[in-house]
């Protein structure tokens, strides 16, 4: 640990101090960001059921004890749509499937398209509950000061802070705009043509209220330093233990291990 | 040592005309200069340019000399500009990083950038907390303030960094009087005690009569005279290029005018700091004489007939907790004129968004015409509440000005003449019509609120709401909505303010409701909100009377809360 390191841990108020706990939480966050690279890697190449089966169990034991479970749930409700119709189409369309479970007048579902849909959102899901693991086990800053700790520039590390923050922030002023255009008559409630012409009038300001404010952000971060030359100084420095660095060797040998036993045909 | 233009000339890049076309000025370290102007008369451009951002940061054409400290801007580098000059927008949200998770990281967002030790970051991010008189915020998340605590996270934000000079743009036009009166004490011992030069752009030339030193007025991107501040604010030609004296000086022109003299008691009214005298030292304001108080202007609302609107123990709380309003009960007749007043957070937007089913209390019920609005569509309680929102860029989306206009009636199955005709109207009333055609984003932003207002205008409701509707507006457009309120009390409507501008409530509204932590603490004619009696309650909700009011209670004249009954009072007292 450097001297501004140790420095900054002697007159930071608690609140900058203190460190997640609890399981997982308290996992540095580059350690987590690769066990969940090895996740999404192990979803996708290992083949067949065992590659999503087994990174989707340890996701959600982790999850699980993490007592993060609930926001994997709103994650996975919010991916429904999605999910359904990759079913749908794999069902009905999967090139080849010729074992039909009934037949529906011109349409056939097929028990291999119904089966290769599954392990298609089995792995979908194993893809997105490892990266939302991350997410919703870790603050924002404390991902960025460890990004820029091991080197990750100020402005790739503001942008990354700036777009998972954005999120929020524009569901916040999207909700506000949906009230204006309400305020003026504009119809929300009703039938389905009703709401697609309100598209415009809510889309629109978003984007334009987010166009106008670029000029006065670039000002207003160009006014504090933004692109001063020299390292940044850090104020929360993340815990990075023995246990944190064996963690991530394990998880990039193993990511190296399963594209390496891929490419080599030994994983079937 | 000091920031120099001379014969400076600029033009934004693609920019028909210029924005500045002739401006001369010095700010030396340890001033105040303060800037005033009409609305589009170059005043932020003249903050851009003063602090080297233009064109160093948005590019366009600069001509003449800008010096900051004998160097000439263009060749100070970007990054170097902050530690010369600290600039701040009237938009607390747009300054803030939005990558930090507490207030107190936030203001030390600069400090880190400049790769400071830790100790010293700090020690910055304390001194500048305390400056501004925020350390209790500072564990706070910024992206759950308040627009004026947000406001002056930013301050002390650009303060950390101790730039030689600051240049504020507008920095309290949307706080609360408390919130400005904290800014101003912040910005005041700032230029005493580091030095700091201090450039303030500002509508509230009460703020500028209290702490600046010399102030500068713009019109048309040049200067149009300057001079030693009292001075200036005190000139009767401020007026006429759209901007509104210091209320002490308007009260004293007001008096003069109509034959009587100035009350010696109230001392000079240009003089720097007088303006605020009464407001600040309320304790040392004689009794009040409220039994001698005129009579308050008769509402005209019929308290025995149906009440347009009525608030039955509404109580309510956002999702995440906050409780925005606690047992709230008001009862708003036809055709009256009701301000709604309070500090930043207090529930004043909450309770208006009630008013038309944006939102639903958790507790208790909202009756419109004496029926429950529960179960009522927003869509079609639209027709009979129309509601101006505070920001337009909220609801901003047409590509032209009359079709943004009609976008409000038309969902309210208008069309044709009728809708044209209501456009042009609604136009009219806010000065718009000669931009129909333009497009609404091309419009400053003070037009931009008034086109948002007449989008609402144009819907004819029976009640009419607006959310701040003066902020940002010069005298020409704060007088723009003043004819508004006035032509829609003729028209019979009620109309609905939540206004922090103590002027405009006092002159336009008939009823002030005053709103703190969610409760209505006080409900009455402006001559009891703000006579003498509740002024411990406007305090604790920290809000301040219009300086008529401390004026009259401070002759003894009674409830004066605005400048034609200050006047009255006076003429009666001369005899």
């Amino acid at each position: 640990m450097s001297f501004r390191e140790v420095a900054s841990e002697a007159g930071l108020p608690e609140y900058v101090r203190r460190r997640p706990g609890g399981f997982y939480r308290s996992v540095n966050p580059s350690t987590k960001l690769a066990i969940a690279a090895l996740e999404v890697v192990a979803a996708f190449v290992v083949p067949g059921w065992p590659g999503p089966v087994l990174v989707l169990g340890a996701v959600l034991a982790t999850a699980a004890v993490a007592r993060r479970l609930r926001g994997l749930g709103i994650i996975a409700l919010a991916a429904s749509p999605i999910v359904g119709s990759i079913l749908l189409i794999n069902i009905f369309l999967l090139p080849g499937a010729s074992d039909p479970i009934a037949r529906l007048g011109p349409l056939a579902p097929t028990w291999s398209g119904l089966w290769f849909g599954l392990q298609t959102v089995a792995r979908l899901f194993a893809f997105s509950a490892a990266i939302a693991l991350v997410y919703l086990t870790t603050a924002v800053d404390d991902l960025l000061a460890d990004l820029v700790r091991r080197g990750l520039g100020r402005r790739a590390a503001f942008v990354v802070g700036a777009a998972v923050q954005m999120v929020p922030r524009t569901i916040e002023r999207a909700g506000e705009i949906v009230d204006a255009q309400r305020a003026r008559g504009m119809d929300t409630e009703g039938r389905f043509w009703r709401r697609a012409r309100g598209v415009v009038p809510l889309a629109a300001p978003v984007v334009f209220g987010a166009l106008t404010e670029v000029e006065e952000r670039t000002m207003a971060l160009e006014a504090r330093a933004f692109s001063a030359p020299g390292r940044q100084t850090l104020l929360r420095i993340p815990v990075d233990g023995a246990l944190d660095r064996d963690l991530r060797w394990t998880a990039l040998l193993g990511l190296v291990a399963v594209v390496g036993l891929r490419i080599a045909g030994r994983l079937g | 040592m000091a920031i120099e233009l001379s014969g400076v000339r600029y033009r934004y890049a693609g920019a028909a005309k210029p924005a500045l076309t002739s401006i001369d000025l010095r700010l030396e370290p340890g001033r105040v200069l303060g800037v005033v102007g009409a609305n589009e008369s170059g005043k932020t451009t003249l903050c851009l340019v003063a602090g080297g951002f233009a064109p160093g940061v948005v590019g366009g054409r600069l001509e003449g000399s800008a010096r900051i400290d004998g160097v000439e801007t263009r060749s100070i580098p970007t990054h170097a500009l902050a530690l010369h000059c600290g600039l701040l927008f009237q938009n607390a949200a747009t300054q803030l990083s939005n990558t930090t998770a507490t207030v107190f990281e936030e203001v030390g967002f600069g400090p880190c950038n400049l790769g400071l030790a830790v100790p010293d970051v700090i020690e910055r991010i304390w001194w500048a907390l305390r400056a501004v008189g925020i350390e209790d915020l500072a564990p706070r998340d910024p992206a759950r303030l308040s627009g004026g605590q947000g406001q002056l996270v930013a301050l002390a934000s650009v303060l950390a960094l101790r730039p030689r000079y600051l240049i504020l743009d507008e920095p309290t036009s949307e706080l609360d009087p408390a919130g400005t009166a904290l800014v101003v004490g912040a910005l005041a011992r700032v230029a005493e005690e580091t030095g700091a030069g201090i450039l303030l752009v500002e509508h509230k030339t009460d703020v500028l009569a209290r702490i600046a030193d010399e102030v500068v007025v713009l019109g048309d991107g040049s200067v149009s005279f300057a001079g030693p501040a009292a001075a200036v604010l005190a000139d009767p030609v401020l007026a006429q290029l759209g901007v509104e004296p210091p209320a002490p000086v308007a009260l004293e022109r007001d008096v003069r005018a109509a034959g009587l003299d100035w009350p010696v008691e109230l001392g000079g009214s240009a003089r720097p700091g007088s303006a605020q005298a009464g407001l600040s030292d309320s304790s040392s304001v004689a009794p009040s004489a409220m039994s001698s108080s005129e009579p308050s202007a008769p509402s005209s609302s019929d308290p025995s007939a149906t009440p347009s609107i009525e608030l039955e123990r509404v109580s309510f709380s956002y999702p995440d907790g906050t409780r925005a309003l606690e047992n709230v009960g008001l009862r708003i007749g036809p055709g009256e004129l009701v301000a709604i007043v309070g500090q930043n957070g207090a529930g004043k937007s909450t309770l208006v968004r009630h008013l038309n089913g944006l939102l639903r209390p958790t507790a208790g019920r909202v009756l419109l015409d004496g029926r429950d609005i529960r179960s009522m569509h927003v869509a079609r309680l639209a027709g009979r509440v129309g509601l101006a929102f505070q920001n337009p860029d909220r609801q901003l989306f047409a590509g032209r000005v009359s079709s943004e206009v009609a976008f409000g009636p038309s969902n309210l199955g208008l069309r044709g003449a009728g809708l044209d005709e209501r456009v042009r109207a609604a136009l009219d009333a806010v000065g718009l019509r000669p931009e129909a055609d333009s497009n609404p984003y091309d419009l400053g932003y003070s037009r931009r609120k008034l086109l948002s207002l007449a989008s609402v205008l144009a819907m004819r409701t029976p009640i009419l709401v607006l959310d701040e509707p003066t902020t940002g507006q010069d005298a020409r457009g704060a007088a723009r909505v003043r004819a508004v309120v006035a032509a829609a009390a003729e028209q019979g409507r009620t109309v609905i303010a939540v206004s922090h501008d103590m002027r405009f409530v006092a002159e336009c509204f008939r009823r002030v409701v005053v709103m703190r932590a969610g409760q209505v603490v006080l409900d009455g004619t402006p001559d009891v909100a703000f006579g003498e009696a509740s002024w411990r309650e406007l305090r604790a909700a920290y809000l301040e009377p219009p300086f008529a009011a401390v004026a009259g209670a401070r002759l003894g004249l009674g409830a004066t809360p605005t400048t034609s009954s200050f006047v009255a009072a006076l003429a009666r007292r001369a005899g």
